[in-house]
């Protein structure tokens, strides 16, 4: 006979499942620039989360932590494995996505691999998933005011990537306002 | 739309794509038990053969690891104490259920006392220990760190029990010279009771026993403080030179450290003197770079810099030094010029000039030498706002991104409230009342909503009546202050930015030449020359860095030379510059 509370719990991880795992792959696709990373690090947190059992308080927060962690080691054993066997072309043209995704997303993909690591995460979290910096920082496990700081140096540079003509026409918005007559921007985390 | 919407709005591309529904797939993963796969540990589930293999190999580690622990050797053959002794962490997401670990974490501690089966043993005077929580209920790490050693042990807290799971590496250990290797091992080889009593904690476990008091304030941390040395993953990090051979400076000033990285770049957090972290709620920073010619040593070592203090790196003082340290790096900064009583910054006063006026009594300034009483009114002046708002200081009020109100007037006769929002006024000054007409909005900001309620009150209060009085707000400076209803507004100059004062008529000079790395040598930034703070000559303007002052007043045996109309990235938190040198002439 099946637990009641296993049960319980397999329906609290399934809802949770369908409420969190698009946007969760969404974000890791982001982050890592590849779907077959994406896939893997959901699948695994999940199971996981699963595993686990009731013990996890807050089984959203906690997936999404360890998605990242668990796409951290996937996106190493792909890099490695490439290194290894000269799949070179495999990490430098985001391993699966020409094949699964549009080339819109691929365009915004390219861009995004040009940023750190820590501005890759926050914009897949803030930006494509739709966290709050609070929330991003807590799956980080950083500071909000990091957070914001590096979503806003993500977006500097990314507009420099996505819209370079544009970039260059609009001033800043420091200068703009006389903040910094040389360019300055004065940021204020919050 | 703005930049930031726009770039936002290319990641709508993503919502066309939907995670594939491979929920069976979970639950088969699930029931196969994988391997954890954290942080590149990523494990296949082996065939049964491979993981008899795997479960072998893996037990072999265990065992040569408690063989090097049981006889002190690392892979060097030199004792590596952080070894693991209760085997090693199996997973990196242990829910802890931490008891009273606000009482305990981030918090910085000092062993007093510490014995070992009931020895006191030797302790270096700076020997500290700090408890570190990371994450919300996950594992706490224990720091130990001294001059010679800094070694990081991470462990649960649950139910007042820290139990020792893993160590970190060892940073700038010296074993030989580590006067703690007794007690570090017996603290790390069991279950620690902990308790804590208001500013004192206790550990005992694994046959020692420790008191520790909270280490806070029991530093002035007040002036400028030269980085002597950064350590990063165990090495030395090169420090390179932010100016022409100018050492990195932290000033620390009411409650605030911020740094000058060069090129202009600039970052201020809060730093409370009394607590033992740098907070990185209250912080801003300012990324200019340098016109036309960038340094890229300067700019990577403004970057890490950055990053280092949006670690919240812990600090404690070790006999006048000041080190902040983070999990793998730590900055370790000599005291340049402490100033308890003013702002940071050079001052090579020769003291008081008989017969001036006291900047720090209201009733000896003639209102009529102020700034902002000058017949220019207050062209030409940049200052912070301050609001308090029903009694609660708000500063600093929040603007763009968090950022300071400033009240721009540096186009005459046009005064703008440059925050969230930018608002722009036609103002008529006449002494001492500032009539402003409405303020029309200029610039629409992505302001959150506290923000542009405080500003829409503070636009209100300089609109309806307000009258700005001239005031001396300390010592640092003279400044102005609007009331209005349930609103009061202290409007800070920046004259306090740094002060350099020489004795040139003295010396027979007629003129000095300034020269400066200002945070915020800004176009329209001006030199203030002030007969030791009582007679204010014109402006000069400050021109790459560089004025040049024509004359100094007659009646002066010293100056003052302030730099005004300068931005501040915190309130009222006057950012020192880094470097000013003065020369007679």
């Amino acid at each position: 006979m099946t637990d009641p509370g296993v049960t319980a719990w397999t329906d609290r991880v399934r809802t949770a499942y369908e409420e969190q795992r698009t946007p969760l792959w969404r974000a890791i696709l982001v982050w890592s620039g590849s779907p077959e990373v994406a896939d893997e690090a959901v699948a695994e947190a999940f199971a996981q989360l699963l595993r686990r059992g009731d013990g996890v308080r807050d089984p959203a927060a906690w997936v999404w932590s360890v998605a990242f962690k668990v796409a951290r080691g996937e996106l190493g054993r792909h890099r490695a494995r490439a290194e290894r066997t000269a799949e070179l072309a495999e990490v430098d043209d985001l391993a699966g996505a020409p094949d699964r995704l549009p080339d819109e997303a691929i365009d915004l993909l390219r861009a995004v691999r040009q940023l750190s690591d820590q501005q890759r995460a926050v914009v897949a979290l803030v930006d494509a998933s739709g966290h709050s910096a609070a929330s991003a920082a807590e799956v980080l496990d950083t500071t909000a005011a990091t957070v914001r700081v590096q979503l806003m140096r993500a977006r500097r540079r990314l507009r420099t990537l996505l819209e370079p003509d544009e970039a260059a026409a609009v001033p800043s918005r420091g200068a703009a306002r006389g903040v910094g007559g040389s360019g300055n921007d004065v940021e204020e985390q919050r | 739309m703005n930049d930031d919407r726009r770039v936002a709005a290319r990641f709508r591309v993503l919502e066309r794509l939907e995670a594939p529904d491979d929920w069976a797939g979970v639950v088969e993963r699930a029931e196969r038990g994988t391997v954890l796969s954290i942080g590149g540990r990523s494990r296949r589930p082996r065939s049964g053969r491979a993981r008899v293999v795997a479960v072998a190999a893996a037990a072999l580690v265990v065992v040569v690891a408690a063989v090097a622990i049981a006889v002190g050797v690392g892979r060097d053959g030199r004792r590596e104490p952080d070894l693991i002794r209760t085997g090693p962490s199996t997973t990196t997401t242990t829910e802890a259920e931490s008891v009273d670990a606000d009482d305990v974490f981030g918090r910085s501690w000092v062993a007093v006392e510490v014995r070992v089966d009931g020895e006191v043993q030797a302790l270096h005077p700076a020997g500290g220990l700090a408890l570190m929580r990371v994450g919300d209920g996950g594992p706490g790490r224990v720091y130990f760190s001294d001059l010679t050693c800094d070694q990081r042990f991470e462990g649960a807290l649950v139910d007042g029990v820290w139990t020792p799971e893993r160590a970190g590496p060892a940073v700038a250990c010296n074993p030989g010279d580590d006067p703690r290797s007794a007690w570090v091992e017996g603290l790390t080889s069991g279950p620690v009771q902990v308790t804590v009593e208001g500013s004192r904690l206790a550990l005992v476990g694994g046959g020692v026993e420790i008191d520790l008091r909270e280490n806070e304030g029991r530093m002035d941390r007040g002036g400028s403080w030269v980085v002597e040395s950064i350590e990063a993953g165990g090495e030395a990090r090169p420090v390179v030179s932010v100016g022409a051979g100018d050492p990195i400076t932290f000033l620390m000033v009411d409650g605030f450290v911020g740094f000058s990285g060069g090129c202009s770049n600039a970052m201020a957090t809060a730093f409370p003197p009394e607590a033992a972290r740098i907070a990185t709620e209250r912080s801003g920073y300012q990324e200019s770079g340098c016109a036309g010619v960038t340094d890229p040593a300067q700019v990577e070592q403004f970057e890490w810099l950055v990053e280092f203090l949006e670690a919240e790196p812990l600090a404690y003082d070790d006999e006048g030094r000041l080190v902040l340290w983070t999990d793998d790096a730590r900055i370790e900064l000599v005291v340049e010029s402490a100033s308890p009583d003013g702002p940071a910054g050079p001052d090579v006063d020769a003291g008081p000039v008989e017969g001036d006026p006291d900047p720090a009594d209201p009733n000896d300034l003639d209102p009529t030498v102020l700034p902002f009483a000058a017949d220019e009114g207050v062209a030409g002046v940049q200052v912070v706002a301050s609001v308090e708002v029903d009694g609660v200081t708000r500063a600093p009020a929040p603007g763009w991104l968090g950022g300071p109100v400033l009240i721009d007037s540096r186009t005459p006769g046009r005064v703008r409230i440059v925050g969230c929002q930018v608002y722009e006024s036609t103002v008529t000054w006449s002494d001492p009342v500032l009539t402003a007409d409405a303020f029309e909005l200029v610039e629409d900001g992505d302001c959150s909503d506290d923000a542009a309620v405080q500003e829409e009150r503070l636009r209100v209060a300089l609109v309806d009546g307000l009258t700005i009085s001239p005031r001396v707000p300390d010592e640092r400076g003279i400044g102005l202050t609007a009331t209005a209803a349930g609103l009061r507004v202290d409007l800070l100059p920046s004259v306090a930015v740094w002060e350099a004062r020489r004795e040139c008529r003295e010396n027979g000079a007629s003129g000095v030449e300034i020269v400066t790395s200002s945070l915020w040598n800004e176009p329209g930034d001006a030199l203030v020359v002030d007969a030791a703070g009582g007679a204010v000559a014109d402006p000069v303007p400050l021109v790459d860095g560089r004025a040049s002052v024509p004359s100094v007043p007659g009646s002066a045996r010293s100056v003052v030379v302030r730099l005004a109309g300068t931005d501040l990235p915190i309130g009222a938190a006057p950012i020192t510059s880094t470097t000013a040198t003065s020369t007679c002439r």
